[in-house]
């Protein structure tokens, strides 16, 4: 029962439909439209005098997009401009022309650095020619007379003297074919000719000759009188290098024969093959090379290394300039008028030199020097009178479409202080000639040196002071310039300290002084000046080859 | 002959970029000096006045950027009015060249660049290794600050 009751309410419930009040549907969206209304202002209120941060430069890139006013007046600009000409300065074609003309030695430097390159590549030429040489000597050695030493007949090479072409052998050949240097005492004795045939005796050719002589004027006789010599050999032109080696006995014996005692040499030899031998390189027949061309026997150095041949010195220097100035006008005082307004700085120098070192103690220096000379002008000029134009334009209107422009030109003058700076610049491009004089030892050595330097290219720019105290462009100072731009020949002495720094490098610091023979001005300046500057190189020196000046 | 064709013209433009007149003759020897050594480099592309001008242009600009110029902004009074174009259309060449090398140097260069040569504010920051906007900025201040030089000239006159 109580089921069927259920069902039957909910049946009759679920259908149904209640009364809905008029009007509620719109009283509830007028009040939510309060609600919103409400929020909004609410959020309006907190809102409304909220100020967000503006990219800078906003408003002037939008105003420069927009305003039309702006394009109005940039093209009145333009406009009044683009066609506009001004007078140009009486004389400006003339310095143009002279600029482009003072430029021009551009070609200069290109004529330094073919005559640099030249000098260098001659340099180079002359030692690979020279090394070239040598080794041709090396060999191509004999062809002429061969001395045999222990047959005790006369041994005579037939063979005439072939071409070098022919016969030219490497290094790596000649070593193979030069016998190990034995340390026992037996006796050994090898010669080498340009066949490379192994020949028992190996001596100097005076050497040779000195003991031929000695062995036909005093032990040698009869049959045994040619053993050590042949024909060539007696008349000194012996091309074949000998060399005994063996014990001190055998060698003694073999000196005696012309009473010298040439033992140091023959030991100086043996040192020179062993070092030959490590590296390749036949040095004695080197030694045989030079004392052909000497007859005097090379001693060898004690103590002190020999000297290399060839350098390369690369420097920078500072360096302050020293004027020394002579007035063309009597009365005026330009070195006070100068010491007020230029104020020195510090100048420099760079450059390389290629060295030759000549002998025992000289050497000789070329190469090629950048020198700029920094100085800043500042003029303070009191009663500066500047003139300031305005342009008053007014407008008169008559009646419409009379109208009158009336335009004022009115200058107003200003008094104050100007002051000029101008940073001073002297550039200049030098070729130095220097014969220095060396001594010390292998690790410090001190160069005395002096010579000439020739100057390629100078050039200037800045300002100045004239007679009358007016402001000049030293370039262009009636259109000569107040500085030639060759300034000829200069006295240079330095003295350096040469410290090694490594086996083919050496540091090198040298306090120098520079002195120009002729003036630096031209005749269109108002005063004569020579410059004194002393500076201090620092630099390196590299040995360029591995050959030694004795 | 070329030179006397158009020196004046180009003395013109070296006056615009420099800050007195022994920097404008330097600026043109320099620059004449360029045109007869590059002269062979004209391919006759466009009217060689043009060519001439832009060397000229880019002489200054080079000149000019060795004193590390600054472009910096300069407080100026605010100038709200709208200027008369009678103002400024009766102003004479030699008046508006005047005006112009009073600017400070950031404002005059780009000035120049963009009102006179036509260059965009792209390309001048290019050119002067600087920020579009820092062209734009300084190009709305010197456009200012003329106004307001060429206005007070006129209140001056009203007065």
């Amino acid at each position: 029962m109580t089921g069927n009751y259920d069902d039957m309410m909910r049946s009759k419930l679920n259908n149904h439909e209640s009364k809905v009040p008029d009007h509620l549907f719109d009283h509830l969206r007028n009040r939510m439209d309060a609600e919103d209304q409400i929020f909004d202002a609410d959020v309006a209120a907190h809102t409304f005098n909220f100020a967000s941060p503006v990219p800078a430069n906003l408003f002037d890139e939008i105003n420069d997009r927009l305003d039309l006013d702006n394009i109005a007046f940039d093209s009145a600009i333009r406009n009044s401009l683009t066609k506009s000409e001004s007078p140009v300065p009486a004389g400006m074609w003339n310095r143009i022309i002279r600029e482009k003309d003072r430029r021009r030695p551009l070609a200069w430097w290109w004529a330094a650095a073919v005559l640099f390159l030249f000098i260098g590549g001659c340099c180079l030429y002359y030692y690979q020619h020279q090394q070239g040489k040598e080794l041709t000597v090396a060999g191509v050695q004999n062809g002429h007379k061969t001395i045999t030493k222990p047959s005790g007949t006369e041994t005579e090479n037939s063979g005439l003297p072939t071409p070098a072409s022919n016969n030219t052998r490497t290094d790596n050949e000649l070593a193979a074919t030069l016998p190990s240097i034995p340390t026992d005492n037996s006796v050994q004795s090898f010669s080498y000719n340009k066949r490379g045939e192994n020949k028992d005796a190996f001596y100097p050719p005076d050497r040779a000759n000195r003991i031929a002589a000695g062995a036909k004027n005093n032990a040698l006789k009869g049959s045994q009188k040619n053993d050590l010599l042949g024909k060539e050999g007696q008349n000194g032109e012996a091309d074949e290098l000998i060399l005994h080696k063996g014990t001190e006995n055998n060698i003694s014996g073999k000196m005696n024969l012309d009473g010298s005692t040439d033992a140091s040499y023959i030991q100086y030899a043996l040192r020179q093959l062993i070092r030959s031998l490590a590296s390749k390189k036949v040095v004695p027949l080197q030694l045989l090379e030079a004392n052909r061309k000497n007859p005097e026997i090379p001693c060898p150095l004690n103590g002190d290394e020999p000297r290399n041949d060839w350098y390369l010195d690369a420097y920078t220097s500072p360096m302050v300039v020293f004027k020394k100035l002579t007035d063309k006008i009597p009365g005026k005082n330009v070195q006070s008028g100068m010491d007020s307004t230029l104020h020195k700085q510090i100048s420099f120098n760079a450059g390389i030199n290629l060295v030759k070192n000549i002998g025992a103690h000289f050497l000789v220096k070329a190469g090629i020097q950048y020198n700029q000379v920094n100085e800043l002008f500042r003029h303070t000029r009191v009663n500066e009178i500047k003139l300031i134009t305005t342009v008053t334009i007014r407008t008169v209107i008559l009646s419409p479409g009379d109208t009158i422009y009336i335009r004022d030109t009115s200058v107003i003058q200003q008094i104050g202080t100007a002051v000029k700076q101008t940073q001073n610049r002297y550039k200049s491009w030098d070729l130095p000639l220097i014969l220095g004089f060396e001594f010390g030892g292998k690790d410090l050595r001190l160069n005395a040196n002096i010579g000439i330097i020739g100057n390629i290219n100078s050039r200037y720019q800045g300002d100045m002071l004239d007679t009358t105290q007016q402001i000049i462009n030293i370039a262009n100072y009636k259109t000569a310039g107040v500085y030639k731009t060759n300034i000829g020949l200069g006295v240079y002495a330095g003295l350096s300290v040469v410290k090694a720094i490594g086996d083919k490098m050496d540091l090198l610091v040298e306090p120098h002084a520079r002195f120009n023979l002729g003036n630096t001005t031209t005749d269109a300046a108002w005063f004569n000046q020579k410059n004194i500057i002393p500076g201090l190189s620092v630099g390196v020196r590299y040995k360029l080859n591995g050959r030694r000046q004795r | 002959m070329l030179f006397d064709q158009h020196a004046g013209k180009m003395m013109t433009i070296c006056l615009r970029y420099a800050s007195d007149q022994m920097e404008a003759e330097d600026l043109l020897m320099e620059s004449f000096v360029k045109i007869y050594r590059y002269l062979h480099q004209y391919k006759f592309e466009g009217s060689f006045e043009g060519w001439m001008r832009r060397v000229v242009v880019n002489t200054a600009l080079k000149q000019l950027q060795k004193k590390k110029i600054r472009f910096e902004e300069i407080k100026q009074e605010k100038y709200t009015e709208s200027l008369d174009a009678g103002a400024y259309m009766h102003l004479g060449e030699k008046d508006i060249l005047d005006l112009i090398k009073n600017l400070p140097d950031g404002y005059r260069l780009v000035f120049n660049l963009y009102v006179i040569e036509g260059y965009s504010h792209e390309e001048i920051a290019a050119m002067l290794n600087i920020q579009p906007g820092t062209s734009r900025s300084q190009l709305v201040k010197a456009r200012k600050m003329l106004q307001q030089q060429i206005a007070n000239l006129h209140k001056t006159v009203a007065a």
